[in-house]
């Protein structure tokens, strides 16, 4: 049976410093004094000690490959200055060709400020003009023309499967058609183009759109109803709902409410992909 | 060439100077993010988040040597406590979104390669402890945790943690206390018990 004293309250805060040397050689022998006397303590200074072990078991990882390059890559293109802002009302805009709809909360390009960051996705140009839409489907085409892209404007992949590529989407979109008439379009078969994840805060999900159907600007939250032919919990960008799906690996989608930072410069990002020379 | 010759380079604005500094501690924050966040991608994100704002705070680092400890103008202390407050405020933007469950429920995981020359199978079962342990300690509280790596597996001081923490030495030796004591109740049901 341990029979605790009353020096165990005095002596057990001390005992990782003891185990350590961190104690001063005073006070290191009236602990040793103690434990020589008291099973209790020594059986908490086992435990702290098997602490010790464990952690110590935990191996050095390997930073990635080129981690300095890419530190100093992204302190150069964070170093230039960004003018402006970004007017982020945007008006329905119609395109002949398969373009990208950002599962996000696009309820951010209600807002007139960016937030303040050095990333050069966040720049803000007067919006004028139709978009590029062609450059913006070729530029994330392929996986390669992706990293790309997503280096350039600081989104980041992980565990990229290929089955994802497989996977469909469906998704109700709410169209404006002026004078404060709504109807809702339904996208079906939106092949995932990409998983990724922002700034290791938020996963982004972006899928293309079949050849044909509008880009969705604006507040217009969407809806997503089915992935890959699953029903899934009626998701929509304007709630920071999350959506937990299992398919073929694939965790989470997650969609972040309206005016996170995070995404804006996503956005930015993808239309300014398009209007850069 | 000391830290601080590498600082003053850089503060001349000699390009050469952050580079040698992002080779030279480069490893030591990812390993410490790695550890802290236990995602590789959210540890090389935050690595690089974290060479950016020191690259920004280089000059207030040189006027810190107007505080009496010589452990505040040591640079890699100073570096730490960067570190450390940028992953512990990384952590506590996550649990205000509400999104805690999501690391539960994410097992990102990751593998060390095996050495060279190893038993296959006695690399997945050292690959298999590593991640135990790694499971384990990210899920420590965010302060025990943060004593945990700087101690057990950066090798700091209880000074020096105590400078990069901005808590008293008695602190730092009682939270180690608990981080310690909680990874080996949570390992022990799975049979660690070295």
């Amino acid at each position: 049976m341990n029979i605790e004293h009353p020096a165990c309250g005095t002596v057990r805060p001390l005992l990782s410093a003891y185990l350590d040397e961190e104690l001063t050689a005073e006070t290191h022998g009236r602990v040793a004094a103690h434990l020589t006397g008291c099973a209790a303590c020594r059986e908490e200074l086992d435990q702290v000690s098997r602490g010790v072990t464990l952690a110590r078991m935990m191996p050095c990882v390997q930073p990635p490959r080129h981690l300095a390059a890419q530190i100093l890559a992204r302190l150069s293109r964070t170093s230039q200055d960004l003018p402006g802002e970004w007017p982020l009302r945007r008006p329905l805009v119609a395109a002949g060709t398969a373009v990208l709809l950002i599962l996000a909360a696009v309820g951010l390009w209600q807002h007139g400020a960016v937030r303040e960051t050095p990333q050069r996705a966040a720049h803000a140009t007067g919006v004028s003009g139709a978009l590029d839409l062609e450059r913006l489907a070729s530029e994330l085409a392929s996986p390669a023309q992706f990293d790309r892209f997503a280096d350039r404007y600081e989104l980041r992949e992980v565990n990229v499967e290929h089955a994802l590529a497989q996977a469909s989407f469906r998704v109700l979109c709410p169209v404006e058609l002026g004078h404060g008439h709504t109807s809702e379009t339904e996208l079906r078969d939106c092949p995932l183009v990409h998983s990724g994840y922002l700034r290791g805060e938020h996963r982004i999900v972006i899928f293309q759109q079949p050849a044909g159907h509008p880009l969705i600007y604006g507040r217009t939250p969407v809806e997503v109803v089915t992935i890959a032919g699953q029903p899934c919990d009626r998701l929509q960008t304007a709630d920071a709902e999350i959506l937990k799906w299992e398919q073929r690996g694939t965790r989470w989608i997650l969609v972040s409410a309206p005016g996170n930072p995070e995404l804006k410069k996503v956005a930015a990002g993808l239309i300014a992909a398009t209007r850069s020379s | 060439m000391t830290d601080e010759e590498l600082i003053r380079r850089c503060l001349e604005d000699d390009p050469e100077g952050f580079e040698i500094l992002v080779a030279e501690h480069g490893a030591r924050v990812y390993n410490l993010a790695h550890a802290m966040l236990r995602d590789p991608e959210e540890a090389r994100d935050a690595t690089q988040e974290i060479f950016i704002r020191v690259h920004r705070s280089l000059a207030t680092f040189r006027f810190e040597a107007k505080f009496s400890t010589w452990l505040y103008r040591k640079f890699s202390t100073w570096l730490y406590r960067m570190s450390v407050n940028y992953l512990l405020d990384y952590r506590r933007r996550w649990m205000r979104r509400g999104l805690e469950r999501l690391e539960d429920l994410l097992s990102w995981g990751s593998t060390e390669p095996a050495a060279a020359g190893s038993d296959p199978e006695e690399a997945l079962l050292r690959n298999a402890d590593a991640r135990a342990v790694r499971t384990a300690i990210a899920r420590l509280p965010p302060k025990l945790r943060a004593g945990l790596v700087l101690r057990d597996l950066h090798g700091l001081s209880y000074s020096e943690i105590s400078a990069v923490l901005g808590i008293g030495e008695g602190t730092v030796g009682s939270r180690l206390n608990e981080a310690r004591k909680q990874l080996a109740r949570r390992l022990r049901p799975l049979g660690y018990h070295p």
